[in-house]
């Protein structure tokens, strides 16, 4: 044994350092194991379910057709949503008491009406206003359509997708704008900058980055709501399949193939939205050091 | 007001501040504040925590509305346009144009996270002021070095020490070329061995001969830096004067007992 040169001290003996050993992980992998087995010996010798139909119909014509509406209604009415969110967010917050209650209003009908009923009322609002006039006020009309052709089955669902998740979106977006530190608003002030030049400049920029994830949340949330369209006969994802399967009544592989391509578009978006927290979390915030981690039976 | 003191200077005020109130809620912080700030001078003010010093420096710049009372920067009521006898409140666009005559440094820097600090300087110029990009930036290179952070520019406020991150917010106040510079605290929020290079930075700009208010617990910096140093204690202004007379022979007990202290 070696004393340190004050010879004060004595050296540290080697150690080496182990890992815990976990008796319980061996009992969930076991479970793990039946299960699975189970669940592969069920599908692989049931008879009645037609997996190779999965197969036949993933990319049939039909489907791709279905997924091309399910994108366009998910993305429109995103966007419709998120446009009218802003809106309601940044009114929410403004000093007006009028547009604060507003705004307080029209999140809560948005957040309070089933998206059923949204999407009905306007599928048939033509049976309580035919016509859609607009007019100067005690004065001439200056336009006027008919309110089913204005209103067909798409723009029913894009309008009634975009109100019901601006509530939701409008609440995600003000509570992004209120994480941002008051005292850099109060800066920005202080520099002479407007209310409005702040929100660009100042409270957007830094909001953005908050509320990239629970954006990314209600994107998968509509894309999934989306199906519903297909009570109004918009031929969606859910309701191509729905047509497949009331032909040839195998309803359980169709599903299978509608769940995976809703699977594959919420996993391109969860990419989407680690690529975006990377690309924000490098622009403004120092890389988190990585955890502390014990070597496995570190040895001298 | 039991306390007039003759200004050391004959210059006409810059800031003129007359019988502000202000009050949260039911909890009165200003009660009646008469002050006059001369041009090229540096004013700070002391007083014990709650003492509404800080309110009144953002009473100033109308980060915060007084109740009864105004300030004037420069001959304009901060807050309002006069029309005859009436005061008439501005709206959001100019009331900012107003703020470009004072400029604030605050207690926690309030430097705008997402920008570096060449472009937290220069965002003021470029934004408000509408200079040319060229022109901000090399106003804003310019201050860096002055504050000693030339070298720091392209970092952003988190890759900085609060001392470099108030050095950076010192030098984003004095791009917008204010007539007064508002610093609220400005070494509260710093480890002890930080404030030395902000309160350099600061002397600097006194003995440069730019107009400060300065709100601070740093004693010997009022003691060497000011003009005028001015007690406040519960939300009224106790006493004021030069640092040889405030700090050296207080004659209201108030402050004697606060320098007792703090020292």
């Amino acid at each position: 044994m070696r004393t340190a040169s004050t010879g004060m001290a004595e050296a540290a003996p080697t150690l080496t350092m182990h890992r815990r050993r976990r008796i319980s992980e061996y009992f969930y992998w076991a479970v793990l194991v039946v299960v699975l087995f189970t669940l592969v010996r069920f599908v692989s010798t049931n008879e009645n379910l037609r997996l190779d139909l999965v197969g036949d119909y993933l990319f049939s014509p039909v489907v791709l057709d279905g997924v091309k509406i399910t994108l366009f209604l998910t993305a429109v009415g995103m966007l419709g949503g998120t446009v009218l969110g802003l809106v309601l967010a940044i009114m929410r917050i403004s000093s007006s008491p009028v547009l604060r209650a507003v705004s307080a209003t029209a999140v809560y009908a948005s957040r309070s009406i089933p998206l059923l009923v949204q999407l009905l009322f306007w599928y048939f609002l033509a049976s309580i206003l035919p016509t859609i006039t607009v007019r100067v006020p005690f004065g001439p009309d200056i336009w006027s359509a008919n309110t089913n052709q204005l209103i067909g089955q798409i723009p029913a669902a894009l309008i009634a997708l975009s109100l019901f998740g601006a509530g939701y979106m409008a609440e995600i977006i003000r509570s992004g704008l209120m994480a941002v530190d008051r005292g850099q608003v109060e800066a920005a002030a202080s520099l002479g900058m407007t209310t409005s030049l702040i929100m660009r400049r100042v409270t957007l920029p830094q909001a953005t980055k908050i509320i990239i994830p629970p954006t990314i949340n209600q994107f998968v949330s509509i894309l999934k709501y989306s199906g519903i369209v297909m009570l109004i006969g918009v031929g969606d994802l859910m309701f191509q399949v729905s047509a497949v399967y009331g032909q040839n009544f195998q309803q359980i592989p169709l599903l299978i193939v509608a769940t995976l391509w809703y699977g594959v578009l919420t996993g391109v978006l969860t990419i989407v939205q680690h690529a975006l927290e990377k690309h924000f979390n490098g622009e403004w915030i120092l890389p988190r050091r990585s955890s502390l981690r014990l070597e496995e039976g570190a040895s001298s | 007001m039991s306390t007039t003191v003759e200004n050391s200077t004959l210059a006409p005020a810059l800031v003129r501040v007359r019988d502000l109130h202000k009050s949260f809620g039911s909890l009165k912080v200003l009660e009646g504040i008469d002050l006059d700030v001369a041009a090229g001078s540096v004013t700070c003010i002391l007083g014990p925590s709650g003492s509404g010093k800080s309110t009144l420096l953002r009473c100033m710049n109308r980060l915060e509305t007084p109740e009864r009372g105004t300030v004037e920067v420069a001959d304009q009521y901060i807050g309002y346009s006069r029309e005859g006898d009436r005061l008439v409140e501005l709206s959001d666009k100019k009331l900012s144009r107003q703020r470009t005559s004072t400029a604030m440094v605050f207690q926690r820097f309030n430097l705008f996270a997402h920008m570096s600090a060449l472009q937290n300087v220069m965002e003021g110029p470029l934004h408000v002021l509408h200079r040319s990009k060229k022109e901000a930036s090399e106003q804003a290179h310019h201050l860096l070095e002055q504050v000693g952070l030339a070298e720091r520019a392209h970092h952003l406020p988190a890759q900085l020490s609060g001392g470099q991150q108030q050095r950076v917010a010192i030098a984003r106040a004095l791009a917008m070329d204010p007539q007064v510079v508002l610093f609220d605290e400005p070494t509260s929020a710093l480890d002890p061995e930080l404030v030395g290079d902000v309160l350099t930075v600061m002397t600097d700009l006194a003995s440069a001969g730019l107009t400060m208010i300065v709100v601070t617990h740093e004693i010997q910096f009022a003691r060497e830096a000011a003009d005028t140093v001015v007690f406040m204690d519960g939300g009224k202004l106790v006493e004021q004067g030069p640092p040889g007379e405030v700090l050296v022979a207080p004659r209201h007990e108030r402050t004697r007992e606060f320098l007792r202290r703090v020292l």
